[in-house]
């Protein structure tokens, strides 16, 4: 019943961002690659995953890349079928967090593995694809 | 000189697809309500407080039209935005400002409109209720998705259920059945929890708070106030504790629990000198049935791992050791973001006073707690209040 109160349309407003990356710009050129990185602070040696261009702890901005492990154990997962809007071109996807051998969690899409095949423990490989919209996402795959 | 704050009236819109209203007619509602419980004026108030996350109306900027519509143009605003929490961080403003002496009648008017956008964009704002680039921009995150990430990981190390998530839905739907101002008033099943359609995998249709419009509001008074007034049974506002948690979910310390809630309510039963035993009644943060397994568990209400044993056993419904969400919690009465931790103060208040009708729960203590959570333990508050 709701569905038939009146109403008049509104101004349409969109809203597409430019995102600085300079401080993290290893990051996104190296997911062309396939490969993952995180940031390490020179002076305290925290490692930061996400990467950031400033300690929050010893507030430095002398920090280091450093490439993550490709060795990872699922820790968590949900199966994505209803999916948010920007994301509905997709398959319904899996989005897993793993720890990497370097100990901090990456989140990523689990792929080619069965849902009912998938347990929290398993070890996976870390890798990046390309999708066909020209996004780039984190993969995981059963190892 | 610290001030004791009381609340002093509460009011509440229905909740649900409310497109017959905009959103300051919708806070018109709520508002009208307050002033009649609270037995005041327009004039009476000192400052307003506006919570609403307003991320999905085309008023992004709706406290000055709010306050204008409702009679009280000149009394602040002071916008608040806490995520899902915003509502209790609106009356964590309000309260402050009374308790520091600044003012003596405070309105919160925690309100939201989230129907006017469809489902997938609804779904997106959501998303971005973590950490954008790291998250939503690269994995298409969402609520249900957090949530489910939480479900998983507790399933996996406490061997909780599917159907154990589900007796919270009913358990919720049972109570918004006799909650005219509740979203969904009806019944459910288990088997139908069960057979909804699955969402985020393991959470389904009914693990999940619906999309909701709403508004819910609270007066708040100083002592000295509620003698001019002379309110003979004040719900005093005894303590908020407050906490947030990193915004990156792969940062958290486990997804077995929230440890901002862990840390808020610390805070607030410290300040409050109790223990979580002394509790007679609770509304705790349910946007998904997890989430309510997982309050019980970082509020003390029972072990880690232990939340879906307390479901079985029926001691969070009436008559149990602590009944929670007795108003049919965000799951059945609805999810309107700003207006939740408000609509918890409203709830609790009722009860306190005795005034619940059907759902009222035996008092003992005279002590309740409502517990709101923003994003996925990103920000918890925990209020204490007491008659
Ligand atoms: C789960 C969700 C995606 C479903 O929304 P949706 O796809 O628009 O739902 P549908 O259009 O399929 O609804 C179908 C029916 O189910 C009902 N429904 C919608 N959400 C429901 C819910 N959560 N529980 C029970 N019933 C629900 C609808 O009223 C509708 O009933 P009708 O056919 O009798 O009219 C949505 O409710 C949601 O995103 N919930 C979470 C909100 C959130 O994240 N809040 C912030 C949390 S902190
Ligand atoms: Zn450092």
């Amino acid at each position: 019943m709701a569905e038939e109160n009146p109403s008049i349309t509104s101004r349409s407003i969109t809203f597409t961002h430019k995102v600085p990356i300079l401080k993290t710009r290893r990051f996104w050129e190296k997911l062309e690659e396939g490969e993952v990185y995180a940031t390490k602070c020179r002076k305290c040696s925290r490692l930061y995953y996400p990467p950031q261009g400033d300690c929050a702890h010893c507030l430095s901005s002398d920090v280091e890349w450093v490439k993550l492990s490709k060795e990872a154990i699922l820790e968590t997962y949900t199966h994505a079928l209803q999916r948010p809007a920007g994301f509905n071109q997709y398959e319904p996807y899996i989005i897993a967090i793993a720890r990497t051998k370097d100990g901090v969690r990456v989140m990523g899409w689990l792929e080619d593995a069965k849902l009912e095949d998938v347990k929290i423990g398993m070890k996976l490989e870390m890798s990046t694809r390309k999708l066909t919209d020209g996004f780039l996402v984190i993969t995981f795959k059963p190892r | 000189m610290v001030k004791k704050v009381a609340v002093m009236g509460v009011g509440h819109s229905r909740f649900g697809v409310r497109s017959d209203v905009t959103i300051q007619e919708l806070a018109f509602e709520a508002v009208k309500d307050a002033l009649k419980d609270a037995e005041i004026e327009q004039k009476d108030i000192d400052l307003s407080v506006v919570g609403t996350a307003g991320t999905r109306t085309y008023e992004l900027m709706p406290a000055v039209p709010i306050n204008e519509y409702v009679g009280l143009e000149g009394k602040g605003p002071i916008r608040v935005e806490a995520a899902c929490a915003t509502g209790s961080a609106a009356v964590y403003t309000a309260s402050a400002s009374i308790v520091s002496g600044q003012v003596d009648v405070a309105i919160v008017i925690g309100i939201e409109k989230m129907c006017e956008v469809d489902t997938a964009t609804s779904m997106a704002v959501g998303g971005r209720g973590g950490n954008y680039l790291w998250e939503f921009h690269l994995f298409g995150t969402s609520f249900p998705a957090y949530y489910a990430l939480h479900a998983t990981a507790h399933m996996a190390k406490y061997g909780t259920t599917e159907e154990q998530m589900a007796k919270v839905a009913v358990k919720a739907h049972k109570y918004g059945a006799m909650n005219p101002y509740a979203h969904f008033q009806r019944e459910i099943t288990v088997e139908q929890a069960l057979k909804s359609r699955v969402i985020t995998w393991p959470l389904k249709l009914y693990d999940c708070c619906p999309i909701s419009d709403g508004a819910a509001a609270v007066i708040l008074a100083s002592e000295d106030k509620l003698k001019e007034f002379k309110v003979e049974t004040p719900v005093w506002v005894d303590a908020i504790g407050f906490s947030s948690d990193t915004s990156n979910v792969c940062r958290r310390a486990d997804y077995v629990g929230l440890g901002a809630t862990v840390r808020a309510s610390k805070m607030a039963y410290k300040r409050a000198k109790i223990t979580p035993q002394k509790v007679d009644v609770a509304t705790v943060h349910d946007c998904f049935t997890i989430a309510e397994i997982l309050a019980y568990e970082d509020l003390g209400f029972c072990g880690k791992g232990e939340g879906g044993k307390l479901l079985d056993e029926g001691q969070t419904e009436i008559g149990g050791k602590i009944p929670v969400n007795v108003d049919g919690g965000l799951k059945s009465k609805g999810h309107p973001l700003g207006a939740t931790g408000c609509s918890m103060v409203c709830e609790l208040t009722k009860q306190l006073r005795g005034e619940a009708g059907k759902r009222q729960v035996p008092l003992k203590n005279y002590v309740a707690l409502a517990h709101n959570v923003g994003g996925t333990g990103h920000y918890a508050y925990v209020t204490i209040l007491r008659r």
